[in-house]
């Protein structure tokens, strides 16, 4: 979206959660119908599985109904959605990731067919890949998620999480090199000794 | 592994939603049921919190005051009280007008706005006892007189 068109969409949105807080409830539809997309991205990329998606989705606006006095309009209510969705998408796959993984399993292995052992791995190595995403230091996982896992840019992600774009480029550096050594250790058979 | 492989291994993880997701009746439902988050309406019952606040601080200082008011009678107290009660009045329209520029916002901020009218309150009550103290040390005693 470019500038004018943003700025256009952060005056309607910032409209709408003024008119909310004045008790015209109808008019969360409107922030609902319009992030709705946005949200469950970010819930099905941290790694909340399908049939949850939309379980997830609610939540966060539920939440974020809950907590719209404390939005603050010097930032874009987009913004500070993102981040929302991102912590509570984050605290769910961390819940129920095991119960998920053991549920999703028996679809995968029963996958019969050229390429199936190759997707196989490739679903695990995503896996852990993303369970090391959320063990490594949260700052420097947002920062790995945003810009590589969302394809966000740089100074989207330096807005979302309230720093410098000089921080996300050092976290991200930092992030990559945390990410390596813990996929590493944890898992050498898929990891490691790798050019 | 590098750090080239390790961008890769995360970009493999931007996968593109496969189901359109439409959760605005389910949502609306659950609000629906929900206060209205704490906006403007609640915000007010805090301002009126702080001023009763406020208003508590000036009765502590009201005390003293009471006193003050009788001790500086001879050099012109109730002008001085006239003009600390202006002051405290100007004080706190501007405490009001900064709530209301802010529009709403999260729980430490109307602390901190509560307690910046009840602070505003035991100034003027420190103010009014400094006074006092030294309109007592400048009444003319019984056996001075």
């Amino acid at each position: 979206m470019t500038g004018p068109e943003a700025d256009a969409r952060a005056r309607e949105d910032l409209r709408a959660v003024r008119a909310v807080l004045e008790g015209e409830t109808d008019a969360f539809r409107e922030l609902v119908e319009r992030y709705q997309g946005m949200v469950a991205g970010i819930a099905w990329r941290t790694g909340v599985g399908r049939e949850d998606v939309e379980d997830v989705t609610s939540e966060v606006f539920v939440k974020a109904y809950g907590s719209l006095a404390q939005f603050r309009p010097d930032h874009p209510f987009a913004t500070w959605l993102y981040r929302l969705a991102m912590n509570h998408s984050i605290d769910h796959t961390r819940k129920g990731r095991r119960e998920r993984l053991r549920s999703e399993m028996p679809a995968q292995v029963a996958a019969d067919g050229p390429g199936a052992e190759a997707d196989l791995e490739r679903d695990e190595r995503g896996e852990l890949v993303r369970r090391a995403l959320d063990a490594i230091d949260p700052r420097y996982g947002n920062a790995l998620r945003l810009v590589y896992v969302e394809g966000r840019k740089v100074e989207e992600a330096a807005a979302i999480l309230d720093v410098p774009e000089g921080t996300i480029k050092t976290r991200l550096m930092r992030g990559r090199e945390a990410l390596r050594r813990m996929l590493e250790r944890r898992h050498p058979e898929h990891f490691g000794g790798e050019g | 592994m590098k750090y080239e492989s390790m961008e890769r291994e995360l970009r493999r993880l931007a996968r593109p939603l496969p189901v359109e997701v439409d959760v605005a009746s389910r949502v609306m439902a659950r609000v629906a049921a929900l206060p209205v988050p704490a906006g403007p309406r609640r915000w007010g019952l805090l301002l009126a919190a702080s001023l009763f606040l406020a208003a508590v601080g000036l009765a502590v200082a009201a005390g003293p005051g009471a006193r003050i008011a009788a001790a500086l009678a001879p050099h012109g107290a109730s002008v001085v009280a006239a003009i600390g009660g202006a002051l405290f009045e100007a004080a706190l329209a501007v405490v009001r007008a900064g709530l209301e520029a802010c529009g709403g916002g999260g729980a430490f901020r109307h602390a901190l706005q509560a307690f910046s009218a009840v602070a505003i309150a035991a100034l003027f009550a420190f103010c009014l006892a400094f006074l006092m103290r030294d309109a007592r040390r400048q009444r003319p005693s019984e056996a001075t007189r």
